[in-house]
């Protein structure tokens, strides 16, 4: 068994009451949260149903399953149990608890997951037609908003996110449209004035020492008047009363400047804000109508396909706990345990739904307020921060974790040292615990780039990483598991707090011939191999998309020359008219270079191919078609593979119903969404540098961990449109006469300002804090400069190492400050060149040949079938290889044949055919005259005397029977056995002359022959009762050889696909003559095209 | 009767031949029923491959069986129409106790299943009604009530109906010797239980079953010898990986001598592995036959012929109209239609029929106009009212007249034959979707509109699936794991075993939780827990465990088709020796070697380059100068781009334009007219002639621009002697080489100065960069042109940045207050020579790809087709699978 520290071991065995637990970075973590869960099942006697364990991530959900079913294993009842637990995200969670709920809920039982990016694009929609509603109906109230708003091309978005805000505290539009102004009950104008007049009046002679000040006093006061007669007038009269302010701090005597700069900064600033509410309040109101009506758009989309967005899960979970009293105390005592991991990342909503389902002295938190980073999907450290002051508060249990098992003491010093005294940080000791090998350079490095120009800032930062990436490949140490070991590519991952700063390392990356993979995942539309794919759909889609089809042309998938592009367009006007001409005509393929001719000829019989498969074929398989018939090959684990495969798993994703034209609109959202944060899968990414945003890094720990671009800010300010909790809807506009840039303030844009400000710091520190902690052995601290001094996350390290002003040089200096050293690189020119060989090699993927395929016909055929493909190849192809019937076909039966039936051209008597049939048969029923009528006719003849005198005698017998490897079915009409031997009958009901029926009997002679071979020696006969003509048909050895041969040349067609035309008379009867057949052309062909040439 | 137990692969099926040959040489007429229609059509083949010549309904499904006893007069409603009828009466009686989720289609799916449930018990909706129920309990007894009425009202019987009339019908003809195997059944429902007991009493039964039957029905007998294929456990990385090792597999298997068709492949979870491994055997080469069903949505039969009928209800918009018309068998995929979709594209968003077929008439639509008027016909059927099996006629009739190719070649490969097939395989069950729903309206309801009609087989349509038949002989099997569990062959992969499908989780019925399924059994209702669900799940493994004959290959994947991480089963838990699988790629398909570029070297190109550029346009040369190639695409080969969509038309080309229309007309005004007013006039023409759709948008860029406009007339800050806007002029660049444009506007100072001016509207940190960009020779190509053509100086040139009213440029304008770069001493000279020089190399066959000023790439239309992003160089091969790089 492992060894727990006692902190650990406090946190594992807890159990008595909730229980709150504050885990440092590389604290054992899951390990604890693993081992409790096991106790919980092995020493308490729960079973995993419950107990619910939360995570943050699927990745960690993941995780956790797999060591849970490690630590079970070979247990298979518990392993059973384990299936049906609950270990899961909130969404997760969420997801099972309304489907099993459903009803309760008021959902649809099957609802589906619109993921992150489907819903944004649903929203977008929503928003877009709630803002054109409010256009068409309300315009001028409208295109006064327009007028006022600050930024209204950006107002979609920004109330699109306002409304998650919103949501994800917990709020409904209506509640947040009541919020009060935060500074209600403020003076007014006429309050203000007295109070600035009570203020000046207070300054004595020792105050107005000099005569600019006592002209300060006096302005002042003639502005107070001022602004007490301008109270109540137009808002921008007042506007212009208080951009006449005429406050000079410098002009007051030092002892009172404060409360005169208070009285400006916030009383002032104050009223403007209240003005500004005053002026706006209808526009503010139609504010709040679009978002009510985009609420509800949004809201009936949704319910008219039956899907949730995220937000919906959690809502929907909580809405119907409260609703309905009865679930929500099932679940409560459905789960004797809670486990909540990295609660500092929760936020008001999914607070609420955990205090529902939790039960009294059942919750277990686990969370860091450290590693808060997710405010921008709202999150509130401040929940987990009020949660552990309740548990110490009730004298519950409340326990830290703070042994390190990951990184170096330098690295966690450096940590301490940056950051414990940053604000959003709660300082706290990280207590080294894992054993490493000795060191003599330091662990942490500092590289300090510097520049003159603001381009080749990055761009030579990214180089000099680059070149310590293979520097460090090979020749730095690391310990293993036993003993030491050389780093190689993937222990290193660099990180960056903004994901636009990644470009120039990847362009870095890539001149070194370094392999990474990037977090980024949908990068792979806007390479090569994507581009040629999505052009290559274009043109399936629609060839008239030139540059898509040029794209094509001159891609790898057809590689033509430039002179053959030119040249096809000189066959037509355009470059589509040349390629629909020389389609249509392939001898012009001859003014061609004989390659460029050869490409062409067979991009033009694929592409029609292509375009008839896409309407049927799945989207993956078709591009994967494309792809592989135009003779470009991928391999798994290349750049290129990765890209392909890329492409075909999205695609293989949205096959249902949906059209190439819609996929290709799809693509242009997951190219704008590929911006956005992406989780890297957890699949083995191979031997390469992992390049990530700060917050996907999150949970995650490497060897070498690089922080790139340290100066660049995190995003600043708040949007015109902003929501706080705390505030409600804050509104920003546009003054033309305002010279600031952040134009007017709403009061409750005012105090969001303030308060997101404060958030951005707190959680900036924290976020530098989670990216430092994921360092095992090697920190690089990155930053570049142009300037003398720097900002964002590099300044911190500027100062505390005092790196201001040291000059560049080419050897690292050591950095002392207290007890540790730092490795500090400060570099003006480019790194020396160095440049990965291309040393991996593709020997670990087998090449496979291609199989030599044959076998590919049919493994039945049908009799009636088999005499149709005798009579006609191209008619049996058309009809029942394919499957082209006029009129009404046969239900598709899974136990028959997959074969269309006869084609008749006159239904009803085709009907009456099947009665006389079933008359024959012996089937009861009311038949029509005539059809008793032809039945009599064989009753009556010599025929059918003889065989309702027979010994044994069968009717529509069907068999099945093994004719040269194919298996041949059919339905013998009769046949009978007496004492002249066995004889078969086969009762037609063509209408047909007695001379028509002689001519008749030599197609269907193969049946016969057919029937013969099922039922052994016997005399066949076909009886066409229209003209009661009888003719024999010869079935001896000689006829059955030629069915045989019929079988195999039928085989043998349908290997070869190989249909022939047998053009003659009975071709005017052929319902396809003049249609799909060419025997002769009908001349009313549509225009060819490369489509249908 | 008898029952036959043995674990699975002891060869039970084989003493079911046996005893069925015996009994067939005996003369008898046995009969063996199976649970699936696959199996039925495997089992049949089987028999007649070893020479057994009997009937092929001597083997039946168990469905068809039943339907068989029930005879006629007792047809099973289609699953289509059920459906429909329990919407119907969902809506009908609006049941408080579902709330909303009665008004979802996912309600009506649970409904159904838990009709089936019921049925399964051997309980009918009166036995139901007649318990104390709790009241979700109670609607659904009502809905199922209502339902049962309806169809039979409709001709129909339900599923326990159709099975009681054939237990009687079994019970009245005791007696008939009878001959019966049951095989291949997992567990059998009470209903079936009913049966197989009535079945037992009339005639020699014998069924199947596995080691241990929890029914008591079954005695004891003894079976042969179990077979124990080698099994084999493969984990791969990712789906992608694991379905190329399958293939790889296969691939060994067969040149080792193990035919195609001895070789299965069983599959859980179809939404995956189904596509993927369709695309990875096309790849390898691997012929194989996919045993599943396809969505009919989306499949050209429904939307085409659906679509039209959309269209129809809906007023032809034109989007939608696009959409149904593409899907067309006939012309869909005809140049005649390309260019139509492009042309109506322009007028979106556009409705009606009138305009479509205006469009259809414009030059170049060949044939399509008289295709488009067919496919228009039923614009008037939605003010008719039919009866619906008339609707159902009709749209049966449509779909024959309308959905035919045109003239269609044979195929050129298997994969081709199934687009070939999936065509008429999706019409049928089109034409069956729209049909079956007819019984829908009791026959005392007289007409229905079409949008009535329409409104529940649209439904059906979208929840249909077809099938497409393929009975090629030497192929791979890929089946359902539900259905492989039957089959026979040498080798059989399981994929895709993880601990989510292997076992595969029940939920609770949502209507009927378990402790309620308690509750009704015991008061004689027998339906199943959720527990007993999962136990067929250890016996469907059981089953597969031992199919094949050889080898049993199960594998499963690291991570899901998400990335994200699975665990294997655990019915493979405590297995230690697991391969890896392994990378590879199917041999051969060189890609095709880069054709010749950045050269034009034939002299009759050469010439018919020559003869295309004699007139150039100052833009033209600009492009020239940025990239040889951009100019190529764009100018030679004039590649032209596909229609913006609606929203995206409101482009800086189109306010570039507007802008530039208002000035025009201003300047014309010697600057006097009211600019804004003149660029309202301007934007509402725009609207009108682009299209442009109303709404918030265009709002907001009316707005933004009238405040540029508001801005553009009052900065002006010299007084020239003349001002003239618009002025065209011709320059010889080069003999045979003329340049034409026109100048915004230039200001004649004096005699001999003048000041260009040139209007641009595009962001001003952009045309900022004009100044820098050494592609753009507007500036000094204009000065040139005022010098030779006008005979003028020019003192100063200047981009006006209208958005915020800011002026770049060289020179000075005395008395202004300009910012200007000096004018360099061979400005134009400079401009002259780049431009001759990259003529003469246009006119040398040089249009090569490679840009003056790479940051301009990303606003140029070619970015993608010039392959400046060359192929991806970097081929660093991953570590796959575990094996080491
Ligand atoms: S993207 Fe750049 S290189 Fe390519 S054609 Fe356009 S200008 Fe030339």
């Amino acid at each position: 068994m492992r060894e727990f520290t006692g902190e650990q071991l406090s946190a594992i065995e807890y159990r008595r009451l909730d229980a709150c637990v504050v885990a440092g970075p590389g604290s054992g973590k899951t390990t604890v949260l693993v081992e409790r869960y096991k106790r919980l099942v092995e020493r308490e006697g729960l079973n995993p149903n419950q107990i619910l364990a939360i995570t943050f991530t699927e990745k960690a959900a993941a995780n956790m399953k797999s060591r849970l079913a490690a630590e079970f294993r070979g247990d298979s009842t518990r392993l059973r149990e384990l299936e049906r637990g609950w270990v899961s995200t909130i969404h997760g969670f969420c997801n099972r608890l309304l489907r099993e709920n459903a009803i309760a809920a008021g959902l649809d039982p099957r609802f589906t997951m619109l993921d992150e990016r489907q819903a944004e694009d649903l929203r977008s929609g929503c928003m877009n037609s709630a803002l054109d509603t409010m256009v068409a109906e309300r315009r001028e109230e409208a295109l006064g908003l327009i007028d006022m708003i600050q930024a209204p091309m950006f107002l979609a978005g920004q109330l699109k996110s306002v409304y998650d805000a919103i949501l994800a505290a917990g709020r409904t539009i209506q509640e947040v449209r009541t919020v009060p102004s935060p500074q209600a009950g403020g003076p007014d104008a006429a309050g203000l004035a007295d109070i600035l007049l009570a203020i000046v009046s207070q300054w004595g002679d020792a105050m107005l020492g000099t005569p600019v000040r006592r002209d300060q006093k006096r302005d002042l006061q003639e502005w107070a008047l001022r602004l007490r007669e301008a109270n109540g007038a137009p808002f921008l009269v007042l506007k212009q009363v208080l951009a006449d302010c005429p406050i000079n701090l410098t002009r007051i005597h030092p002892d009172v400047r404060p409360v005169v700069k208070a009285f400006r900064d916030d009383a002032l600033e104050a009223l403007e804000s209240s003005l500004v509410d005053a002026e706006t309040s209808r526009h503010r109101t139609l504010v709040f109508d679009v978002l009510e009506l985009f609420d509800e758009l949004y809201r009936r989309r949704k319910t008219e396909i039956g899907a949730l967005d995220f937000n919906d899960l959690e809502r929907r979970a909580i809405q119907m706990l409260r609703e309905h009293p009865d679930v929500r105390k099932r679940v409560r005592e459905q789960f004797r345990q809670v486990m909540l991991d990295e609660y500092q990342d929760i936020n008001e909503q999914q607070a609420d739904l955990v205090a529902l389902i939790r039960g009294a002295d059942q919750f277990f938190a686990v969370g860091d307020p450290n590693q808060s980073i997710y405010g921008f999907r709202h999150a509130r450290p401040e929940i987990f921060r009020k949660y552990r002051d309740e548990v110490v508060g009730e004298g519950k249990h409340s326990a830290e974790i703070l042994h390190n098992f990951r990184s170096r003491a330098a690295i966690l010093a450096t940590v301490e040292a940056l950051l414990n005294s940053a604000t959003g940080i709660d300082a706290r000791q990280l207590l080294p615990k894992r054993l490493f090998h000795d060191k003599v350079e330091p662990p942490v490095e500092i590289l300090r780039v510097l520049a003159t120009d603001k381009d080749e800032a990055p761009e030579r930062e990214a180089r000099w990483l680059a070149y310590r990436i293979l520097a460090m490949r090979g020749s730095l140490v690391l310990s293993g598991k036993d003993g030491t070991r050389l780093a190689e590519f993937r222990d290193m991952a660099i990180l960056c707090r903004v994901g636009d700063a990644m470009q120039p390392i990847l362009d870095a990356l890539d001149d070194a011939g370094i392999p990474y993979v990037c977090g980024r995942r949908q990068s792979f539309l806007t390479q090569r191999e994507g581009l040629d794919i999505r052009a290559a759909l274009h043109t399936l889609a629609n060839p008239r998309d030139e540059v898509a089809l040029a794209t094509v042309l001159r891609s790898q998938l057809v590689g033509l020359s430039d002179e053959a592009l030119l040249r096809l367009k000189m066959q037509g006007h355009s470059l589509i008219s040349g390629l629909n001409v020389v389609g249509f005509d392939r001898s012009r393929l001859s003014g061609f270079a004989p390659e460029d001719a050869e490409k062409l000829g067979s991009f033009l019989r694929n592409l029609k191919r292509w375009r008839v498969a896409q309407a049927v074929v799945s989207l993956d398989v078709l591009i994967s078609r494309v792809l592989t018939e135009s003779g470009f090959r991928w391999q798994p684990g290349t750049v290129k593979g990765d890209n392909v495969e890329e492409f075909l798993r999205l695609a293989r994703g949205r096959n249902a119903g949906r059209s190439l034209s819609d996929f290709l609109v799809e693509l242009e959202s997951v190219e704008d969404a590929a911006s956005k944060e992406a989780e890297l899968s957890d699949e083995d990414q191979g031997n390469r540098v992992q390049v990530m945003t700060t917050h996907a890094a999150k949970g995650l720990e490497f060897p070498v961990t690089m922080i790139a671009a340290m100066e660049r800010e995190g995003r600043k300010g708040a949007p015109s449109v902003s929501y706080t909790p705390e505030f409600g809807m804050g509104l920003r506009w546009t003054d033309a006469r305002a010279k600031e840039k952040d134009g007017l303030k709403d009061t409750w844009a005012k105090a969001n300002g303030d308060r997101l400000k404060d958030r951005e710091e707190e959680e900036g520190n924290r976020l530098l804090y989670v990216a430092m902690t994921r360092a095992e052995e090697h920190l690089i601290l990155s930053y570049s400069m142009t300037g003398k001094s720097v900002g964002g996350w590099a300044k911190k390290v500027d100062e505390y190492f005092q790196l201001k002003g040291q000059p560049p040089a080419l050897e690292p200096v050591i950095a002392r400050t207290g007890e540790f050293a730092v490795t500090a690189r400060i570099v003006d020119t480019d790194p020396p060149l160095l440049k990965l060989e291309r040393s991996v090699s593709a020997a670990s993927v087998v090449v496979m040949e291609r199989p030599e395929v044959s076998g590919q016909h049919d493994s039945t055929v049908n009799v009636t079938s088999l005499v149709a493909f005798g009579l006609c190849p191209r008619r049996y192809y058309l009809q029942r290889y394919l499957g082209w019937t006029s009129g009404r076909a046969r239900r598709f039966d899974p136990e028959e044949l997959p074969e269309a039936e006869d084609e008749v051209a006159d239904t009803s008597a085709a009907e009456l055919g099947t009665m006389v049939h079933s008359i024959l048969a012996g089937e009861p029923g009311a038949w029509p005259p005539r059809a008793v009528e032809l039945a009599s006719v064989f009753q009556a003849s010599e025929l059918g005397l003889r065989a309702s005198r027979a010994a044994k005698a069968e009717r529509e017998w069907d068999f099945i029977i093994d004719v040269a490897g194919t298996l041949v079915r059919g339905t013998v009409d009769l046949w009978f056995q007496d004492d002249a031997g066995q004889v078969i009958v086969d009762y037609k009901t063509d209408d047909i002359s007695a001379d028509g029926a002689r001519t008749k009997a030599a197609e269907y002679a193969p049946q016969l022959a057919l029937y013969a071979i099922a039922l052994g020696q016997s005399r066949a006969y076909l009886h066409f009762l229209r003209p009661n003509v009888v003719v024999e048909v010869a079935v001896g050895e000689g006829a059955q050889a030629a069915v045989r041969r019929l079988v195999r040349d039928l085989g043998t067609a349908q290997n070869s696909l190989q249909f022939d035309l047998n053009v003659g008379d009975h071709c005017r009867a052929c319902s396809f003559y003049k249609g799909m057949c060419p025997a002769e052309s009908g001349g009313d062909q549509e225009e060819s095209s490369v489509a249908a040439v | 009767m008898r029952i036959v137990r043995g674990a699975p692969g002891t060869g039970k099926t084989a003493l079911v031949f046996r005893e069925f040959k015996q009994a067939l040489a005996g003369g008898r007429e046995p009969r063996i029923v199976v649970p699936t229609a696959t199996l039925v059509r495997h089992f049949q083949h089987e028999l007649a491959r070893d020479g057994v010549i009997c009937r092929p309904r001597s083997v039946i499904s168990l469905a068809r069986f039943v339907a068989e006893l029930a005879g006629e007069a007792c047809p099973l409603a289609p699953p289509a129409l059920t459906r429909s009828l329990i919407r119907a009466s969902l809506k009908l009686l609006e049941l408080p106790a579902f709330a909303e989720a009665a008004k979802t289609d996912g309600m009506a799916s649970v409904l159904e299943e838990t009709i089936t449930l019921f049925e399964n018990a051997g309980c009918s909706p009166e036995k139901l009604a007649s318990r104390a129920l709790a009241p979700r309990a109670k609607a659904f007894a009502r809905v199922w009530g209502a339902v049962d009425k309806d169809l039979q009202a409709a001709g129909y019987r339900s599923r326990l109906a159709q099975f009681r009339a054939a237990i009687s019908n079994t019970l009245a003809v005791n007696g008939i010797p009878m001959d019966l195997w049951f095989d291949g059944f997992i567990h059998f429902s009470q209903l079936e239980v009913e049966l197989l007991e009535a079945l037992g009493d009339a005639g020699r039964v014998v069924i199947t079953a596995g080691e241990d039957p929890d029914q008591t029905l079954f005695d004891e007998v003894t079976s042969g010898v179990a077979r124990r294929p080698q099994m084999t456990e493969v984990a791969a990385d990712s789906v992608e990986r694991e379905a190329d090792d399958i293939a790889r597999r296969i691939l060994e298997l067969n040149a080792a001598g193990t035919p195609f068709r001895e070789i299965g492949v069983a599959v859980r979870d179809t939404a995956v592995y189904e596509h993927l491994l369709r695309g990875v055997f096309e790849r390898f080469g691997i012929p194989a036959r996919f045993y599943f069903s396809r969505a009919l949505a989306g499949h050209p039969a429904a939307t085409f012929l659906g679509g039209l009928i959309d269209c129809a209800l809906k007023g032809w918009d034109h989007r939608d109209a696009l959409g149904a018309l593409r899907a067309d068998p006939r012309m869909g995929l005809s140049a005649a239609f390309d260019r139509f979709e492009f042309e109506v594209r322009e007028r979106l968003p556009d409705r009606g029929v009138n305009e479509l077929l205006k469009v259809a008439s414009l030059e170049g639509m060949g044939d399509y106009k008289r295709r488009l008027a067919d496919c228009l016909a039923i614009r008037q059927w939605p003010e008719e009212s039919l009866r619906p099996a008339d609707w159902a006629r009709r749209m049966e009739q449509l779909a024959a007249k309308l959905f035919l190719p045109g003239r269609l070649e044979p195929v050129a490969s298997f994969a081709d034959l199934d687009s070939a097939r999936s065509l008429t395989a999706g019409l049928r069950a089109f034409t069956e979707a729209v049909s079956d729903v007819a019984g829908l309206w009791p026959a005392e309801r007289g007409l229905v509109t079409l949008a009535e009609y329409w409104a529940v087989a649209v439904q059906a349509v979208r929840e249909a699936a077809y099938r497409v038949p393929d009975d090629r002989r030497d192929v791979v099997h890929v089946l359902s794991s539900y259905e492989a569990r039957q089959w026979d062959v040498s080798a059989l992969f399981v994929c895709g075993m993880t601990n989510r499908d292997y076992p595969k989780r029940s939920s609770q019925n949502l209507l009927f939780p378990d402790t309620e399924i308690d509750a009704l059994r015991r008061v004689g209702i027998p339906l199943r827990r959720t527990s007993e669900l999962e136990e067929d799940e250890d016996k469907l493994w059981g089953e597969l465990r031992y199919r094949a004959r050889r080898e049993l290959i199960v594998t499963w994947p690291r991570h899901d088709a998400g990335g994200r991480s699975v665990e294997a089963s655990r019915y493979l838990a405590g297995r230690d020796a697991v391969e890896v699988a392994q990378a590879c790629v199917p041999a051969g398909g060189e890609p095709n070697r880069r054709g010749a570029r950045g050269r034009l070297v034939s002299e009759e190109l050469l010439a018919a380059v020559a003869g295309a550029h004699q007139q150039m346009s100052v833009t033209a040369v600009e492009d020239l100068a940025q990239c040889r190639f951009k100019f190529f695409a764009g100018r030679t080969l004039a590649l032209r781009t596909p229609p913006d969509r609606p929203e995206e038309r409101l482009q800086p080309k189109v306010t570039g334009l507007i802008m530039h229309e208002a000035l025009e007309e201003w300047l014309k005004s010697n600057r006097r007219a009211d600019f804004v007013a003149l660029f309202e006039e301007a934007f509402a023409k725009a609207c009108r002639e682009k299209h442009l759709p109303p709404g918030f948008r265009l709002e907001v860029e009316r707005t933004f621009l009238r405040g540029i406009a508001a801005k553009v007339s009052t900065t002006e800050q010299w007084q020239p002697e003349e001002t003239r806007a618009e002025v065209p002029f011709e320059l010889p660049l080069m003999p045979g080489i003329l340049i034409k444009g026109r100048m915004d506007r230039i200001d004649r100072m004096n005699d001999t100065d003048c000041v260009i001016v040139d209007y641009k509207s595009g962001r001003t940190k952009r045309v900022e960069s004009f100044t820098q960009n050494k592609a753009k020779l507007q500036g000094p190509l204009y000065a040139l042109a005022a010098r030779e053509t006008l005979g003028l100086r020019t003192i100063a040139m200047m981009y006006v940045a209208v958005r915020e009213d800011k002026r770049f440029g060289w020179g000075a304008v005395p008395g202004a207050e300009l910012e200007l770069l000096p004018m360099p001493e061979d400005w134009i000279e400079a401009a002259q020579a780049l431009a001759v020089s990259r003529v003469e190399d246009l006119l040398a066959g040089l249009i090569e790809a490679r840009p003056t000023e790479e940051a301009d790439c990303r606003f140029c239309d070619f970015r993608d087709a010039c392959h400046v992003k060359q192929d991806t160089v970097q081929e660093l091969v991953q570590v796959v699978g575990g094996a080491h790089a």
